[in-house]
Parts: structure tokens; C-alpha cells; sequence
């Protein structure tokens, strides 16, 4: 994508986290894999065109900060986790993208297809759930 | 002789009907007035949200995942921009009309109700994740939708763009969910 | 192809449309269609509101019962009217509306002699490309046309080839009264809907053609008449302007043919019949 190249400092472990809002509902009850996880809509690129946004958790840590920090300001928000590997593997490249309130910014840049953003979310793990199951059935 | 197609309105443009006059109805369909008890009442929701309401009417008995996820389409229409916290913008009424749109046209009433979730570019996903089978329905316009389908039990897969004029595949992949659903029973 | 299609003398067409639907330019307010209108005034110099048509629907792919219908209403007490914009003749008219463009040409007098297809067309192009052009130069959005239609209306008068609207056989070859039993009367009045499927060259459906014949009477002297009217709706067969106009052409071939085939050899004499077939 026009600007981003991928950092190979960034290991494929590493691990990136994604706000997941929780009102409105952007997480379903994935009956296939037994588990509540973010919707593949909770893994586009912004609407004015620029990458997924995500935040280093490991630099989230060196600047003496856990999870629950990144959400402040954020209520009724979970945190979704996803690793710079399991984006590579969907044709996506990482780079670093520091700004000045976050220095743990980064972006996820590539063509996102719908199976793409599937398997991005699929391959999640919460790190701070949703506090509550979703209320609908989500497709069971 | 006559083949009834009401409801299929065609040349509503037309300017000329001025100029001619019918012979008082009394020509209706020749069981109208049995028919006409027999039907239900039509019955009308509607979901107001900041800028209108959506309204739906309907001649049948309403199916249990109605109501609900036409509530839950119509919250979308209350969210601010950014919702997401990464720029989403507000949801479009019309692409939740279409998506209603679609749910009403091809929805049986032992289809699972779908996940609806929207979508940063202010869209509504329709989503179904069960008994094997991943389907994702986004509608891009009031015409045109997004379908991703993935079942793993074959291996079947398609992702692409269609538009609400030929809904075929579709319903195909919609009528499977109900299959499967029905095939696994209780 | 255009040397192939039938064609007639005095035909009975009273009414020909053109018309595009596309994805609702809801910033296309009342304010800016008075805009617009400055655009057509010189052509079309009156003009009149009228409320808007519904949205044009047209599917395959889906069986069933219709379950119901959807409806989206807009917070200001008053819809965005559909504005008609007038020639002084009063033979051709633009209608705008914020999903719909539309072209009609009408007779209005006795004098008045149907202008043929390419006429109508011409104007059509001509006054779409401008919607393209104001809509562009006010930023109200982008024309993204969903749908297509082209109608002929026609009135067939009694007195010529038929007397009595129990005699549909005498105008459509489709309606026979050949009973097997001779018990019923001559019809006191008989009316036809019919569609066919348009293919489109993919092999997929690219739309559909409505026929309707309705008995009616002529509102200035109380003759009987047929009101047929064949109306060819689609999807726009490629992007833009291009596809929407190939579609209507496409439809429009599939109209008068279908009308030569649905009426009969007598009624074509009367219409003077003049190609060669």
C-alpha cells in the first residue's frame, strides 16, 4: 500500500491489538468455533482510505501501560488481539506509525477481502472480552 | 384468460391514463371477497430513529427473527460518527433498507436469524456463522450487496459482488443455511 | 437489426417513455431541482410537481409468496416532489425525482404524428448527459442507474377490425375464444397481463417485458378502447449512460416485436404494416 512497507523488526509473534466496539454489537457468537469473537467488519481499513489501525501491545508495555489503559476513553469498548504473523499470512504487511498521544500505533496495510477480514477475526483472541454475551443468537 | 399480476406495477411513468376511463371495478378477482376475509390483517412496525422511521408492512403472520433483527437494523441509524473509534461513519438508512429488503425477500421461516453488525463505511453486515457454514451479506447500496460464503463440509467458497435484480445465488446460499439447519434437526 | 423491425404507418403508440433509475441523490432537494430546471427551462418552460413515483423493482432469483413491503420515511413532513418539466406543446416532458429521470413523449392532438424511437431517444441522452453535468457541477452526487424502462402505450380504438371489448381476438392473437363447450356468450370484456423474460447475452436475465391489455373507453366520445401497454424494465446492460441507453434500445426492439407478435394480421393492414416480413 502507498507509503507502507513492512517491518521485519516487527516479529510475526508480536502481538497487535484492535478496539471492538460493544454498542453497537461488532462481535458474534461464531457457532462453528464454539466462541463469541469480533465480526470481520471489526477488521476493515479506516473509511478515508487509510490502513487498520492497531496498537504494539509490546510497546503499549514499555511505555508502562497494560490493556485497560489503552482503553481509557474508551467506554463500552473490548480489546481484541490479533499477531503481526496471522497478518502476514493474509497478504498484509505491519508497520510501525507512532503518534504523538500513542507511540504503540501501528497499521495493518493490504487488500482486505471479506475472507481476509474472516480470517483476521477468526484468528483473534480477546484481551479484554465484551462484558456480557452478545444479546442476539449471531447466526446460531 | 387473465393472468392477475398485481403488485407488479410496470410503466408507472406513463402521463396518457387522463385520457381514458374504466368501467366501475367490479371486475375484482373472482374469489375477492372470500380471499379478503381469509387474509390477515396486514401488520405495520416502524422504527423511529433521529433523522425518520423505517416502516415495514406485512401480509403474513410475522417469523421469530423479525422483530428483533429489525430493531436491531434500526439501532444502527442511531449511532454517531465514529462509532468505532477509528473513523466509521454513520450508518446509511438506505443500505439498512436494503439489507431489510433482502431478509424479507428471501428469509424462510427456519432460516436462522443473522448476526447484523455495521460496517465503518456505513453499511450493514448480515452474518451467519453456523453448522459449518460462514456467510457474510453487506449491502454496498440500495441495489448492490457483498456476499462472502464459505462452507466447510465442501469447501465451497465465493466471494463477490451482486446486485438486488438477481438475487439467485443468494437465495441459494441462504435456502443451504436453512437446509443444513432443518438436515441436522433438533 | 434496426432494418428488420416491423413497422407501421399509423401506428396506434399514443405515449412513448424513457426512463433511469439510480441510487437516491438525497442532497437533489426541491431548492436544487428548481436549479436544474434552469438547465431545461429553455426547451421546457413550464413546469409541475407532482408526488413522486415509488422505486421501480425488478428481480429474479427469487420464489415465494411476497412476504410484504418496506418503506423508508424521511423526518421533513413533505417528500421531495417529482417535477415535471414541460415543452409548450405539452407533447414532451422530463420528469425528475431524487431516484428517477424519465422522458415521455405524448400525443396530444389529432395532428400530432409519433416522432419515432430515435427522436425520443435522442432527447433522452441529450437531457440525461445534462442531469450528469449539473449534478457534477453542484456536487450533489453521481448519477448510479439500478434500473431501466421504456413503455409504448397504445390505444386501440374500436371501430377498426373490432367493435365490442369481447372481441380481444380480433386485435391480439394471444386470446381465442375457441371453448370447448358452446355454452358462454361473447365476453362482455376480457383483459391480458402477460411478461417474458429478456436474456441478456451472458445468459443472464437482463429483464423482463410487461404486456397489459386492458378494456377502457376514450373519456372525449365514450368509444371502446384497448389500452395495451408494453413496458420493457431491466438492469442497464454495461456502466453509465452507455448501459443504460443499451438496455433501453434492447427493450425497445423487444417491444415492437413482441407487439407484431401479439397482434394480429388484420390489425396490421389497418396500422399499415410496412416493413417486409
Amino acid at each position: 500500500m502507498d507509503g507502507y512497507a513492512d517491518d521485519p523488526t516487527i516479529r510475526d509473534d508480536a502481538v497487535l491489538w484492535r478496539r471492538v466496539p460493544v454498542d453497537p454489537i461488532h462481535y458474534v457468537f461464531d457457532q462453528n468455533l464454539g466462541r463469541v469473537r469480533p465480526s470481520s467488519a471489526a477488521f476493515e481499513d479506516s473509511p478515508d482510505g487509510t490502513p487498520m489501525s492497531v496498537q504494539l501491545a509490546q510497546i503499549v508495555a514499555e511505555t508502562g501501560r497494560g490493556p485497560e489503559d489503552v482503553l481509557v476513553g474508551y467506554h463500552g469498548f473490548a480489546l481484541a488481539a490479533i499477531t503481526a504473523g496471522l497478518s502476514r499470512g493474509c497478504r498484509q504487511g505491519v508497520a510501525r506509525a507512532p503518534l504523538p498521544d500513542e507511540p504503540a500505533h501501528a497499521v495493518v496495510f493490504g487488500t482486505k477481502t471479506r475472507k481476509i477480514r474472516g480470517r483476521l477475526a477468526k484468528g483473534s483472541q480477546w484481551v479484554i472480552p465484551p462484558s456480557s454475551l452478545p444479546e442476539q443468537p449471531a447466526g446460531s | 384468460m387473465s393472468t392477475s399480476l398485481a403488485g407488479q406495477l410496470h410503466a408507472q411513468e406513463r402521463i396518457s391514463d387522463k385520457d381514458v376511463w374504466r368501467q366501475d371495478d367490479s371486475r375484482s378477482s373472482p374469489s375477492g371477497g372470500e380471499l379478503a376475509e381469509k387474509t390477515p390483517h396486514p401488520r405495520t412496525w416502524k422504527y423511529h430513529f433521529p433523522d425518520g422511521a423505517i416502516g415495514i408492512r406485512l401480509r403474513t403472520d410475522p417469523p421469530g427473527w423479525l422483530k428483533p433483527t429489525f430493531e436491531r437494523l434500526g439501532r444502527l441509524l442511531e449511532m454517531p460518527a465514529n462509532w468505532d473509534s477509528y473513523g466509521a461513519v454513520p450508518i446509511d438508512p438506505y443500505r439498512v433498507l436494503a439489507a431489510l429488503n433482502l431478509l424479507v425477500l428471501l428469509m424462510r421461516d427456519d432460516t436462522p436469524a443473522p448476526a447484523v453488525v455495521p460496517t465503518s463505511r456505513g453499511g450493514t453486515q448480515l452474518e451467519w456463522h453456523t453448522r459449518g457454514i460462514d456467510l457474510e451479506i453487506e449491502a454496498l447500496s440500495g441495489h448492490r450487496l457483498v456476499v462472502f460464503f464459505e462452507d466447510s463440509s465442501s469447501g465451497e467458497e465465493w466471494e463477490g459482488q451482486v446486485s438486488m435484480f438477481d438475487l439467485g445465488r443468494v437465495a441459494d446460499y441462504i435456502s443451504r443455511l436453512s437446509w443444513s439447519a432443518r438436515a441436522e434437526g433438533p | 437489426m434496426e432494418a428488420t423491425l416491423p413497422d407501421f404507418a399509423h401506428p396506434p403508440v399514443v405515449e412513448v417513455f424513457l426512463a433511469v433509475q439510480y441510487e437516491p441523490l438525497t442532497a437533489l432537494r426541491t431548492p436544487q431541482i428548481g436549479l436544474l430546471w434552469a438547465n431545461y427551462r429553455d426547451r421546457f418552460p413550464t413546469i409541475e410537481e407532482h408526488p413522486p413515483l415509488t422505486p421501480m423493482i425488478e428481480r429474479f432469483g427469487v420464489t415465494g409468496p411476497p412476504r410484504g413491503s418496506l418503506r423508508l420515511e424521511p423526518l421533513e413532513s413533505l417528500p421531495v416532489p417529482r417535477c415535471w418539466f414541460l415543452n409548450e406543446a405539452g407533447t414532451e416532458l422530463l420528469q425528475v425525482q431524487q431516484d428517477r429521470f424519465v422522458h415521455n413523449w405524448r400525443k396530444v392532438g389529432t395532428g400530432d404524428v409519433y416522432p419515432r424511437y430515435e427522436h425520443v431517444r435522442g432527447t433522452f441522452e441529450d437531457e440525461l448527459v445534462r442531469l450528469e453535468d449539473f449534478l457534477r457541477h453542484e456536487e450533489l452526487g453521481v448519477l448510479d442507474p439500478n434500473l431501466c424502462e421504456v413503455g409504448y402505450v397504445n390505444h386501440i380504438v374500436a371501430g377498426a377490425g373490432w367493435e365490442t371489448h369481447g372481441q380481444l381476438g380480433e386485435v391480439l392473437t394471444v386470446f381465442d375464444a375457441a371453448y370447448s363447450e358452446a355454452f358462454l356468450p361473447e365476453a362482455e370484456e376480457a383483459y391480458v397481463a402477460a411478461r417474458y423474460v429478456i436474456p441478456g447475452a451472458d445468459g443472464q436475465p437482463l429483464g423482463r417485458l410487461h404486456v397489459t391489455v386492458d378494456p377502457v373507453y376514450r373519456r372525449e366520445d365514450n368509444r371502446p378502447m384497448l389500452l395495451m401497454t408494453l413496458s420493457a424494465r431491466g438492469r442497464p446492460d454495461g456502466d453509465g449512460v452507455d448501459g443504460v441507453l443499451r438496455f433501453l434500445d434492447t427493450g425497445r426492439q423487444w417491444i415492437v416485436r413482441g407487439f407484431a407478435a401479439l397482434t394480429t394480421e388484420r390489425m396490421h393492414e389497418i396500422w399499415g404494416r410496412c416493413d417486409e416480413h
